[in-house]
């Protein structure tokens, strides 16, 4: 007797009970689907955070800073300018760009400003950035117009996510519905390409010592804080809707770096800098992005600056943190779909005991023209498996069409909030194979009992059987 | 040495605290190609003896010897060899599998015994054409009469080619006329040289049987009854 005469025999004792059969199906589809669904929904969510940060190469950057970044280190702390001797500039970028397995370095000049655009108004961190850097991966996403050409000129690349902020929605497809529902007319709506050759007026402070002074000798005139408007030529629209926590501090605004230097400011760029004024060099960037060629030389690179007396800060390593607060979700997902699995395993038990106690004469009768034990096994592991599997299909495809409803919902709603839609569940192809291995293992699991008591059966008594 | 050795066999149910000795040490040959007949009232224990011979029961002491080989040595294998290839059995309520057809029947027991896919269709049909219902090959159990069905359980009982029938009150469930096509076909196989062991409580139909022997409470009374001593004793 072949696997192919079993699983004939499987499905033809199927048939004959497809009631019964059909609600057992039915169980470890349900089982199978909130077990993916669950599991869909965490890979979904990994995974929207693993391709944004690929996207962006934050994979492999290196962030070199003047104060470590570390989200546990106490606020009080980041004053402590011990250790504190390299200035991020010019100098140091040079020294980095050097350093065996960096692709490239490039300088952040970063300050606070506000930014004024139609009628609108936010603030924000500006970033002054080499142009250079447009060519590097994490600058690939333009949505209109070109990333800065000069490094002097007023020039502007600004992003989607900053538009948001300003009011001004862009995104062609929801803009018409977005427009009915915006009866307050708090938005302004225009394509991306029309913002190409405006003009962004970007405000910032400027602080001047002698002015102080004046303060505190009791000019009352005096005023030690001056504004400076600087208007600034739209070249560029990125877009950057989901904005990770990495780029989030200047990403909205990219200026030409030696446009930004001319740009006075409040004179440090940071408390540290501000602790450390007169004790060494001023630091004359903000970060120092360092692109590593390999993401396999990250940690090598990172060693390297950190020997260098650097404070690094690389979102890859953060990434496995991230990865494995995702496994416990996953895990506590795929728990309470295990949960039903095992309902439905037990159905499966409860199927197969039924159909040993109608079909103990038949039973006997294999017995009797020559079925072994095992062979009698077979049968009923045969339509354990029939069930695992049919359940186990029926169940990814009743998942899919969950997630695929679920999604369809949630991204009404997020589209309706302003928000771009996102993908929110992921099936990987481990996901699938594994859900069908596991579920015709757990029948077979399920069928191991009946088929051994169908097995053990006494053929004279089960011949007697009526 | 004889063909089946049937040696000091023993078969004691025990149920709580009544023991019942179904086949109480008997002792008796069968030749090859022999057809006997067992005879005896209901619970004399000639079932029991039909099941140790056919290996669905094991004794509880003593030997059953095919071709000098003790069947119960080899254990469970041995008794699926033996149901597989050496005996065929037919019941006296058919025992066909209800969800499948004739041929199918047929065809679970050729599954059984080795025979590949590819074959068992053709040699199911011919095993149907043996017994006359070549047409009724794709017809369910519930669609054939009684008569038709025993047909059916003996061209099943055919399928692996064995060299011993075995058949329980292969007529006990059928009318007379149906009775008697069934122990023709039996008789048909006999003369092909088929050895044959026929249960029945009918002293009539044990007559087509070369020889019948009588059990009762589980012991052989007579080993060698002819047609005349048939006729002579009272059941």
């Amino acid at each position: 007797m072949t696997t192919l005469d079993l699983i004939r025999m499987a499905l033809r004792n199927l048939w004959r009970t497809r009631l019964r059969s059909s609600l057992t199906i039915l169980g470890v589809m349900i089982g199978i689907g909130a077990l993916i669904s669950m599991v869909a929904f965490g890979s979904g969510m990994e995974k929207n955070i693993s391709d944004a940060f690929t996207s962006s190469g934050l994979f492999s950057r290196i962030t070199v800073t003047p104060v470590k970044l570390d989200m546990n280190r106490p606020m009080e702390s980041l004053t402590d300018t011990s250790g504190i001797s390299v200035p991020l500039d010019d100098e140091l970028l040079d020294r980095i760009r050097k350093i065996d397995g960096v692709a490239d370095a490039f300088g952040e000049i970063q300050q606070p400003a506000k930014v004024r655009l139609l009628d609108h108004e936010t603030t924000l961190t500006f970033t002054g950035i080499d142009p250079k850097v447009g060519e590097t991966k994490a600058y690939q996403d333009l949505l209109a117009g070109t990333f800065l050409t000069s490094d002097t000129l007023p020039q502007a690349v600004i992003s989607t996510d900053l538009l948001r902020r300003l009011k001004i929605r862009i995104d062609s497809e929801e803009m018409e519905r977005a427009r009915k529902k915006d009866t307050a007319n708090v938005y302004t709506y225009l394509q991306a390409e029309d913002l190409i050759g405006d003009t962004l007026l970007l405000s910032t402070a400027s602080f001047n010592p002698m002015q102080m002074m004046g303060v505190m000798m009791g000019n009352q005139e005096a005023n030690p804080l001056s504004e400076r408007v600087s208007p600034l030529v739209i070249v560029g629209v990125r877009e950057v809707e989901n904005d990770g926590p990495a780029s989030r501090s200047g990403g909205d605004l990219l200026i030409p770096e030696g446009f930004a230097a001319t740009i006075p400011n409040v004179g440090f760029n940071s408390i540290t800098e501000f602790l450390r004024k007169g004790s060494g060099k001023p630091d004359k960037y903000a970060t120092i992005q360092v692109t590593v060629a390999n993401p396999n030389d990250l940690s090598r690179v990172r060693e390297e600056l950190e020997k260098m007396g650097l404070k690094v800060f690389a979102l890859a390593e953060q990434m496995k943190e991230i990865r494995r607060a995702f496994l416990a979700v996953n895990a506590v997902l795929g728990v309470v779909g295990f949960i039903a699995l095992i309902v439905a395993g037990l159905g499966i038990i409860n199927t197969l005991l039924m159909s040993i106690l109608e079909r103990t004469r038949e039973i006997g009768i294999m017995k009797a023209i020559g079925g072994s034990e095992g062979q009698i096994k077979g049968v009923f592991f045969g339509e354990a498996a029939v069930i695992g599997l049919v359940g186990a299909i029926g169940g990814i495809i009743l998942g899919w069409l969950v997630t695929l409803a679920a999604g369809a919902i949630i991204n009404m709603k997020i589209r309706e909030m302003g928000e771009a839609p996102v993908d929110l569940f992921y099936f990987p192809w481990w996901l699938i194979l594994g859900s069908i291995g596991f579920a015709i293992g757990l029948s077979l699991i399920a069928g191991l009992y009946p088929a051994a008591r169908a097995a053990r059966i006494d053929p004279v008594e089960a011949l007697r059987w009526s | 040495m004889a063909f089946i050795e049937i040696d000091h066999i023993r078969k004691i149910y025990r149920k709580a605290t009544v023991t019942v000795p179904a086949v109480n040490d008997i002792s008796f040959d069968i030749d090859k190609g022999e057809f006997l007949a067992i005879i005896g009232k209901s619970g004399s224990g000639k079932s029991t003896l039909l099941n140790l011979l056919g290996g669905l029961d094991t004794p509880t002491s003593g030997e059953i010897r095919f071709e000098g080989a003790n069947l119960f040595a080899e254990g469970k294998d041995g008794l699926v060899k033996h149901r597989r290839h050496r005996v065929g059995m037919v019941f006296q309520s058919f025992q066909l599998i209800p969800g499948q057809t004739a041929a199918e029947n047929i065809e679970l027991a050729l599954a059984f015994g080795g025979v590949s896919r590819s074959e068992r269709k053709a040699r199911a049909l011919e095993l149907l054409a043996q017994v006359g219902l070549a047409e009724r090959a794709d017809h369910y159990p519930a669609e054939l009469s009684g008569g038709e069905a025993q047909r059916v359980a003996i061209a099943r009982a055919l399928a692996n080619d064995p060299a011993i029938l075995l058949a329980d009150e292969p007529t006990g469930n059928l009318d007379t006329q149906n009775g008697d096509i069934v122990l023709g076909i039996l008789q048909d196989l006999h003369r092909q040289g088929r050895t044959i062991i026929m249960i029945t409580h009918d002293p009539d139909m044990a007559r087509v049987a070369q020889r019948t022997i009588r059990m009762q409470d589980g012991q052989l009374l007579d080993s060698q009854l002819t047609h005349e001593s048939l006729n002579a004793k009272a059941l």
